[in-house]
């Protein structure tokens, strides 16, 4: 059978989502409240580990974003063929509605001071002491919802709403490696040196990516991936 | 092996990279993968092996050893010899030897904005994630994780033996298609209907700020809702229309992010998309809707175009 690329609804347990293909070699898949938080989040993860086993072939890469999930189809892969197996797989199964991640490990990473950059800014604004600032932000428990901008730049979610920060009216130009910021409602770490608009709070030793693979993550060039669980030590 | 002695906009480029989009890491590779095909295969490789691809602008290379090299996509005038009075003329679509203390020069392009070059010698570089292409956004793949540089050295393995391959008929497959007067059409599949309505028929110019990354377009702007414009980032794809807050409709490139937060209208299909590499800075765009069906049927005509071309070429040898 042959999929005629009309959007489709979809029910998960409690959650809808929206299928409709991006052009004739990706299927979006999004969820139809969009939200950013880690329950959206979840649902997206949840979705993508339940695909997971139809892709052993590696027919498709997923790309997990907050609130939705692309399918990007192999060079060569027939497209109608393989969107007729995933919608027949999405119809056919009960996929949990877990909403946290709580089985991926806990990855710590030492957050260090950065003087000279926005902790002082934000500090002022909050009415707090650096020091309590990185203080709060060490106590929140992040989660990776999505990987982008920049190969390993993780989009950090859970941190404490009354941290949440507007981006700068005009970006740096240059944001030092690893640097930990703020950035809205999200928190990220750069991997390399960028320019960038997030308030910038300190800073990690820990190298993210690495084109030749870490072999502590199993030869993955990226130290993090959508799903970990992120908990900065200070 | 091969010094430039101008690179101009190249870079090394092969097949590109799949299935690390999740951890920010996009295709790159070739922006016109069947022109860099024909360009390998005239030198006897295999269709994805790495080539340089050259972008319009001046280039200049030279060698240390006899080397076979063929060109293909773009169409440029290709000036191959040692002195200024004893140059010969090539153009893309045959493969020729360069020996040592010549230059292959190549600065009058004609039609099309990408070409490839191929080297029966293939490029000594290390693969990274499983490919030679240059991931210049994050600083790897490639010579040295960047774009080519003026006196950067390239090494190549020993030659092996090539067929001498020329394309029998000169240009089988046009670049770019004058269907629509002085425009070239743009077929792309809706995503956002009111905006895909919106950008059906209308002509865009290529402004200079095109790269491989994205297409800057200059034109009519689009009627966009502000709910649209503050979307959560999502999974795009080369060839994705990406609406601007300002209306202003811009086309992701092969070397797209992965994630992007802007509206998006539609996406460019299959069989157009070697098309947002070879249209020149200054030329016109028709973006035209089509249909699922209309997109699967232009896409397999191109195909069978493509299958032709390559079989042309095995019988030429």
């Amino acid at each position: 059978m042959d999929y005629s690329g009309a959007p489709i609804e979809i029910a998960f347990g409690h959650s809808h989502w929206w299928l409709r293909p991006l052009g004739d070699r990706a299927i979006r898949i999004e969820l139809a409240e969009q939200q950013m938080s880690l329950a959206s989040s979840g649902l997206v993860h949840a979705l993508s580990s339940a695909l997971q086993p139809l892709f052993s072939h590696g027919g498709w890469a997923l790309v997990p974003a907050y609130a939705s999930l692309t399918l990007l189809l192999r060079p060569g892969a027939d497209f109608g063929e393989s969107a007729h197996q995933i919608i027949s797989f999405l119809s056919a199964n009960e996929t949990p509605a877990s909403t946290t991640n709580t089985t991926n490990p806990i990855v710590e990473l030492q957050l260090l001071p950065e003087p000279g950059l926005d902790a002082e800014i934000l500090a002022d604004a909050f009415g707090l002491s650096t020091r309590q600032l990185l203080q709060q932000f060490c106590a929140a428990r992040f989660q990776v919802a999505q990987i982008g901008f920049r190969a390993g730049f993780p989009y950090l979610l859970g941190l404490p709403p009354a941290l949440s920060f507007q981006r700068k009216a005009v970006p740096r130009t240059h944001v030092p490696a690893l640097s930990v910021a703020i950035g809205g409602a999200q928190a990220g770490i750069y991997p390399a040196a960028s320019p960038g608009g997030w308030h910038i709070i300190g800073q990690i030793a820990q190298p993210l990516f690495d084109p030749n693979g870490f072999a502590e993550r199993a030869g993955s060039p990226c130290w993090l991936a959508p799903g970990d669980r992120v908990q900065f030590v200070c | 092996m091969l010094t430039l002695i101008k690179a101009g906009l190249s870079s090394i480029q092969d097949a590109g990279r799949f299935g690390f989009e999740a951890l920010g890491i996009g295709h790159a590779g070739f922006a016109d993968p069947h022109s860099a095909s024909v360009a390998n295969l005239l030198v006897g490789n295999k269709p994805e092996s790495a080539c340089i691809e050259i972008c319009e602008s001046h280039f200049e290379i030279t060698t240390d050893a006899p080397i076979q090299i063929a060109c293909f996509g773009a169409w440029a005038s290709l000036s191959i010899g040692s002195q200024a009075n004893d140059r010969r003329q090539f153009y893309p679509g045959c493969a020729f030897w360069l020996v040592q203390g010549e230059t292959l020069r190549i600065y009058r392009w004609f039609a099309g904005r990408t070409l490839y070059l191929a080297t029966a010698s293939a490029l000594d570089l290390p693969e990274v994630m499983h490919s030679l292409s240059t991931d210049a956004a994050n600083h790897f793949g490639g010579r040295a994780g960047r774009m080519l540089k003026n006196s950067d050295v390239l090494p190549v393995m020993a030659a092996k033996p090539a067929p001498q391959r020329t394309l029998p008929h000169a240009w089988p497959i046009p670049l770019t298609s004058s269907a629509v007067q002085g425009a070239n059409p743009l077929r792309f599949l809706p995503f956002n209907d009111a905006l895909a309505a919106q950008l059906n028929q209308r002509r865009y110019q290529l402004t200079s700020q095109c790269s491989r990354a994205a297409l800057r377009l200059q034109g009519p702007a689009l009627q966009i809702e502000p709910a649209l414009s503050s979307a959560l980032s999502a999974g795009v794809v080369p060839g994705a229309i990406q609406v601007l807050p300002s209306g202003e409709p811009l086309v992701l490139g092969i070397d797209a992010q992965t994630l992007g937060g802007y509206a998006l209208a539609g996406c460019v299909i299959s069989a157009d998309l070697a098309k947002l590499a070879q249209v020149k800075i200054g030329e016109v765009v028709q973006f035209e809707c089509v249909d699922w069906l209309q997109a699967q049927q232009l896409n397999l005509a191109r195909e069978r175009l493509q299958e032709r071309q390559v079989l042309a070429i095995a019988s030429s040898s």
